[in-house]
């Protein structure tokens, strides 16, 4: 899940979750209150979401999800001048992925300081997007922001979907903003061929063990739900299934194609994405247990 | 490249595959050998050891033999074969075993070597990952190499070098100057696209590094897998490779900028000019993947 992750799942899950006509009804960008907060948000572009956080004393914004969308980025500004005419003093971005942190210029143009890991910034060094504004401040394994009366925990947790995800945690809110690795009610999709897949396994442990409640998910869970502790543990179960299965078809010296073509998880095939997804869970793990890879 | 056995026949282009099987006869033509020990031409004490479609480059000295991969992945047997087959070259010892980079395939199985004394060498960070996967059927490694190290052993000097990430994060390639042969395993396929969907991998240091063994001294090349029709590879089967890797990249640069990565650009980007390398039609999607991930801000 290095790229994309739940792009391809999360648009199935919109696509199964949503009548036709009522999909075609789905405005392109939506804001919406997450339920018992004063001040989280949820900024939603085509299947890409994001959190910002208002505060009497500014605006923390994380992705600007405008990859491919060159009016995104403003248009998310925009919508947050409708809820407040408070400066937006952060843009916080979840890890180095186009499709998520491309477009924050507008965020920039505003005054932001735009904050992400530092395994991040290496690569936007190298990679030099002209969409992609480089971060003003690079961070370690841990950040607290606080503002207006709000904390915010950026946390480096490991490898997991990239080397540079921070898991955003609201502690008062027991809230938690996690981008790609945990898919909400969908099968991994394409991106699962780049994971980091024991690495990820840790990084889900130590997600389930901080301290909250729901978790709002890079790409719109089912009916827009949020995520829950169940769901970060039905995905961990998931991989931890699909990896033993494929080590044993490791070892019996079955990868790849045969092991690609013929994987089944019976028990997740209602699971949006579950077809597009299985050669793809096939194919990481086959690197893994076939080759070390 | 990575490969199973019958890839070995796979690697082939069609005209390769008709020249090597008859016309279809009453009786089966006969299966290649499972496993053949070449003197390589024009050395004196260079050899290939093929297992399958697997396959490890070793030297034989005075002061002992300095041997590469096991290859004794699910076949332990290989690796037996291995050893017995330098034992009929010779009585010196094998001292050194070096691994080309800690890929299962490769290096699997390395015990019998161990066991008959030898001195296991590979990059650093091939120890570090073994560590890491925690894999049972690697021989840990003894002595491990950075940049570069030279061995000279009765007369025969092999140098070990990092040409930094390629294929995976701790290839050697190792270079014989005296004979002008290197053994470069699997980020330098012969007449062939990458393999599959390049795990593991770092595509534009990898192309870097293909600039750097061009700038060494060889002549020849010995591959990790058979390449077609069992020849070695050459200097320009190395200039194919990076033009391929250069001219994949671009177009897939192009694809993304449209937003077209990565279902859309996997169906749809070609380069016919490389249509006639091996594996073109089943790995050409999957390495426009690989560069897909790249462009996404991916790895």
């Amino acid at each position: 899940m290095r790229v994309i992750l739940a792009c391809a799942a999360a648009a199935v899950a919109v696509t199964f979750a949503v009548p036709a006509a009522a999909q075609a009804q789905r405005p392109q960008i939506a804001t919406t209150k997450v339920d018992g907060t004063e001040g989280v948000y949820i900024f939603r572009n085509g299947n890409h979401q994001s959190m910002f956080i208002v505060t009497k004393d500014g605006v923390i914004a994380t992705d600007p999800i405008a990859y491919g969308r060159p009016t995104g980025g403003q248009q998310y500004v925009d919508e947050i001048k409708k809820v407040t005419d408070k400066p937006i003093k952060y843009l916080i971005y979840s890890h180095v992925h186009f499709d998520h942190i491309a477009g924050g210029k507008a965020f920039k143009d505003a005054g932001a300081r735009v904050i992400a890991h530092k395994n991040a910034t290496a690569r936007l060094k190298v990679l030099k997007d002209p969409h992609t504004v480089m971060p003003d401040e690079s961070i370690g394994d841990k950040k607290t922001i606080k503002l207006g009366g709000t904390t915010l925990e950026l946390s480096y947790l490991g490898l997991n979907h990239s080397d540079s995800t921070l898991v955003m945690r609201l502690p008062k809110e027991k809230i938690v903003f996690i981008v790609d690795t945990i898919p909400v009610g969908a099968f991994p999709g394409r991106g699962f061929i780049d994971i980091y897949p024991l690495e990820t396994e840790e990084f889900i442990k130590k997600v389930i063990a901080m301290d909250w409640d729901r978790m709002i998910p890079g790409h719109p869970g089912p009916g827009d739900r949020l995520g829950t502790k169940d769901d970060a543990k039905a995905v961990l179960t998931l991989m931890q299934e699909a990896s033993a299965a494929i080590k044993t078809d490791a070892q019996a010296g079955k990868c790849w194609d045969a092991v690609e073509k013929d994987f089944k998880m019976e028990k997740y095939a209602t699971l949006p994405g579950y077809a597009n997804g299985l050669p793809m869970v096939a194919r990481r793990y086959c690197a893994l247990w076939g080759r070390g890879a | 490249m990575r490969r199973f056995a019958l890839a070995l026949l796979a690697c082939l282009p069609a005209s390769a595959l008709a020249q090597i099987t008859p016309a279809p006869a009453p009786s089966a033509p006969a299966a290649p050998p499972l496993f053949a020990t070449t003197k390589v031409e024009g050395t004196d004490n260079v050899y290939i050891f093929r297992y399958q479609g697997h396959q490890a480059m070793f030297i034989v000295t005075p002061d002992g033999v300095i041997a590469t991969d096991p290859i004794g992945r699910y076949r332990p047997q290989a690796v037996t074969a291995y050893l017995d087959e330098i034992k009929k070259l010779t009585n010196a010892p094998v001292r050194y075993v070096i691994y080309s980079h800690h890929h299962y395939d490769h290096i699997a199985g390395g015990k019998p070597f161990k066991d008959a004394g030898a001195t296991f060498v590979a990059h650093k960070r091939a120890k570090e990952r073994l560590a890491e996967l925690n894999f049972a059927d690697a021989t840990p490694v003894d002595e491990t190499v950075e940049d570069k190290r030279s061995i000279t052993l009765g007369g025969t000097t092999l140098e070990l070098i990092y040409v930094g990430r390629n294929h995976s994060d701790n290839t050697l390639l190792m270079r014989l100057p005296k004979e002008k042969l290197i053994f470069a395993v699997d980020f330098l396929p012969i007449n062939s696209v990458n393999w599959r969907n390049m795990p593991d991998s770092w595509p534009f240091e990898w192309e870097d590094g293909i600039k750097k063994v061009l700038a060494l001294e060889w002549d020849r090349m010995i591959p990790g897998h058979p390449g077609p029709g069992g020849r070695l590879g050459t200097r320009d089967d190395v200039t194919n490779l990076l033009a391929y890797m250069q001219d994949l990249a671009a177009e897939v640069k192009k694809a993304a900028d449209a937003g077209k990565c990565m279902d859309t650009a996997i169906r749809e980007v070609k380069l016919p000019k490389y249509a006639t390398l091996n594996n073109y039609e089943n790995w050409l999607p999957m390495n426009v993947e690989r560069y897909c991930l790249y462009y996404s801000g991916g790895m």
